[in-house]
């Protein structure tokens, strides 16, 4: 029992954490007539590289051990944060609405290993692509957040969560601040009217 | 004493010659050659939005080892933009510090950036544009520093921005991105 709880915080041992969306947005911006747009969001894995971690536990010379997993799906923590912020801002959620495709990019935490002490470094990097009925391209951008946090004593999955949430918080914050993208979104209630 | 005295001085020694493992051994900058799928896309490299080159893919690029991620954005003609983020890893070399260099090569390599590295080679794919409008060629993707985005807006120094791609009948308006590195 007391090797068990020593081995409890042992880089050897994976690390599992649960990630969350904690929104940075104080005041959605609601657009008029949003409510006349749905959209339909979904996601895709486009992870180059560790798409099986969010992060790495390190020991004191920067080695890579044990992985740092997230016990939710990451790919579907980003769609989601990206649906609350449009919905905030009006917009309906549902189906058969306005295709938008969220590509993860990245989502990991780097340690670095200072002198006594260490630092998270995370970044969260999505691409956002809307569409019409018609599979046509009408809007797209990439958003990317970091977040760093020094002096930390522990390359481990309660550090990596923290820097991880703030770093998707700064990225989707991009989305809600975005006005060329509610535009577009926007000008799709118009076509359609066109349309009709 | 004397024979002490000695000893400490010429592991000091060893340690200032041989400190910096990775530094001497692989230097402090690497190439990563940068291909896409299909070929002969333009690919802009930033790290926290500063621009470490742009290449015709397939090429290498030669970039300052750093434990920073990279940003490779790809555009071609008749694709949508692709989009390939890099972490760096630890160099391997960096532990020949447990034999020679110890705490001082551990920081010399760590401070040269040489304790890093990223993936020597990278792969972007494009997809083909679909639909009607796709015929239409929209915007090429803006680095993250040019000073031709759609429309300016406050940019943070570090922020690793990328302009959006419109169609032609929707404006852009911001290009803001944020970071706290």
């Amino acid at each position: 029992m007391a090797a068990i709880a020593l081995l409890a915080g042992c880089a050897l041992t994976e690390d599992k954490v649960p990630l969350d969306y904690v929104s940075e947005v104080t005041t959605p911006t609601v657009s008029p007539r949003a409510d006349e747009v749905t959209l339909t969001l979904s996601a895709q894995d486009n992870r180059a590289q560790y798409r099986d971690r969010v992060s790495n536990k390190k020991n004191g010379y920067g080695m890579e051990m044990a992985r740092i997993v997230s016990t939710n799906d990451v790919v579907d923590l980003v769609r989601g944060s990206v649906e609350r912020e449009l919905k905030a801002q009006g917009f309906r959620i549902g189906s058969g609405g306005v295709a938008i495709m969220v590509e993860l990019q990245n989502f990991y935490n780097n340690f670095q290993v200072g002198l006594v002490t260490g630092t998270a470094v995370a970044d969260v990097s999505f691409g956002l692509k809307v569409r019409d009925a018609s599979g046509a391209l009408l809007y797209s951008r990439n958003y990317s957040g970091s977040e760093r946090i020094d002096n930390i004593m522990l390359m481990t999955g309660d550090n990596a969560k923290a820097a991880l949430q703030k770093a998707l918080a700064y990225a989707v914050k991009q989305v809600a601040d975005d006005a060329a993208l509610r535009q577009a979104l926007l000008a799709t209630r118009a076509r359609n009217s066109r349309g009709a | 004493m004397a024979r002490l005295f000695i000893f400490l001085s010429g592991a000091i020694a060893l340690a200032a010659v041989g400190g910096g493992c990775a530094s001497i051994s692989t230097g402090t900058s690497q190439a990563i050659s940068v291909d896409s799928s299909p070929t002969e896309a333009d690919c802009t490299l930033t790290r926290e939005g500063q621009l470490l080159g742009t290449i015709k893919t397939p090429g290498p690029v030669t970039v300052k080892r750093d434990s920073r991620t990279i940003h490779i954005v790809c555009t071609k003609e008749g694709y949508e933009e692709g989009k390939v983020v890099l972490n760096s890893r630890l160099e391997s070399a960096t532990m020949g510090n447990l034999l020679v260099g110890g705490a001082i090569g551990l920081m010399v390599d760590s401070a040269s950036g040489a304790s890093n590295k990223y993936d020597a080679q990278v792969t972007v794919p494009l997809v083909p544009r679909a639909g009607a409008q796709a015929t239409t060629p929209l915007p090429d993707a803006v680095p993250a520093n040019s000073t031709v985005a759609p429309v300016a807006a406050p940019v943070t120094p570090n922020a690793a921005t990328e302009a959006p791609v419109v169609s032609p009948s929707v404006t852009p308006v911001s290009g803001q991105s944020r970071s706290r590195l």
